[in-house]
């Protein structure tokens, strides 16, 4: 899971981050050294993106891909995947022997952890009072509160 | 937070920085170089928001040119200071290029991306806030946009090499060394 000023780190060198979210990451900054390590570094990006030159040649260069009006990654992979899972929605079949297996599939930030934590309390409360294990394919078994 | 805390609690962080990739003395030496511009320079920037990245673009600054005083005393390379032409106070023309070269290869990083890393980066380079791209997307929370981004900055950074500097020496070592490293 992202360190919570992580989130905030994209937003430096593009100089796009509103006065709330300046004030709370260079405060977080002062206090952190991986932080203060991490805006240094991309001190280099922001010179290079501070460049009128540099950043109508990167401007240019997104807005021609824009116009080419290619099929986007995602929608490939999302097509594939409906393909490969079936296009029907079916109820969740429960085992009436633990544990039940679900493996959530989806694309980069299509809501697999948001689902996972919406899921949690709805299961974790039902009477069997099953718990729920993320693994992660890469990482193996992750504390409850760490994302799918 | 007054002035004095906040330039208190940056010396630190400074120093530590430039201990982790240098020898202590010259950490000391760039903290106090970098504090001295702060102090002569710019007494009146009080606010957090306007010191944090000003302190950055000067560490920055006082890091390569102490990698460019190194490189004329010949500190990476025992060579003869009648080889060394004479040091041009202006840009750097080998950084100029380096820098040229960086932007090309950030240009080819961003085509290897899926199309909404692409369209967050122009919309961040066209100077929308998050919560302006938030309200573009159509997304309800800006959680969700957060998310992305990371994302799409880690997919850039690990195409650009786990770096998007320069890469200066550091001084008293005999090779090349990553100096602006990233997460």
């Amino acid at each position: 899971m992202a360190t919570s000023w992580e989130h905030l780190l994209g937003g430096y060198a593009t100089n796009t981050l509103t006065d709330e979210e300046k004030r709370q990451l260079y405060e977080a900054a002062l206090n952190d050294q991986a932080l203060f390590d991490a805006l240094a570094d991309e001190e280099a990006l922001k010179v290079m993106l501070a460049d009128p030159e540099a950043r109508r040649r990167i401007l240019a260069s997104l807005e021609v891909t824009e116009r080419s009006g290619g099929v986007s990654d995602e929608k490939v992979k999302w097509e594939e995947l409906r393909d490969l899972l079936g296009h029907e929605q079916s109820a969740l079949h429960l085992s009436s022997q633990p544990p039940t297996v679900i493996m959530m599939v989806g694309l980069q930030g299509s809501g697999k952890t948001t689902t996972t934590g919406k899921l949690f309390p709805a299961v974790w409360d039902k009477p069997r009072s099953w718990p729920l294990w993320p693994i992660s394919p890469t990482s193996g078994l992750l504390p409850h509160n760490m994302p799918c | 937070m007054t002035r004095d805390q906040i330039i208190g609690q940056l010396r630190e962080r400074i120093l530590a920085f430039a201990t982790s990739r240098g020898s202590r003395d010259v950490a000391e030496d760039l903290a106090q170089e970098v504090l001295l511009v702060l102090h002569k320079k710019y007494p009146q920037v009080t606010e957090l928001t306007e010191l944090v990245p000003l302190t950055f673009q000067i560490l920055k600054y006082k890091m390569l040119d102490l990698h460019r005083r190194n490189l004329r005393r010949g500190e990476y390379h025992q060579e003869s200071i009648d080889d060394q032409p004479l040091a041009d106070p202006g840009d750097d023309p080998a950084m100029q290029a380096e820098q040229k070269e960086r932007v090309g290869q950030l240009i080819e990083a961003l085509q290897q991306l899926g199309a909404r890393c692409k369209e967050l980066f122009r919309l961040k380079l066209q100077g929308h806030t998050f919560p302006e791209i938030q309200r573009i997307f159509g997304e309800r929370s800006i959680n969700t946009i957060y998310t992305w981004d990371s994302r799409c900055r880690k997919q850039l950074l690990a195409l650009m090499g786990g770096r998007w500097g320069t890469t200066i020496p550091q001084a008293g070592e005999g090779k090349k060394k990553t100096v602006e490293r990233n997460l």
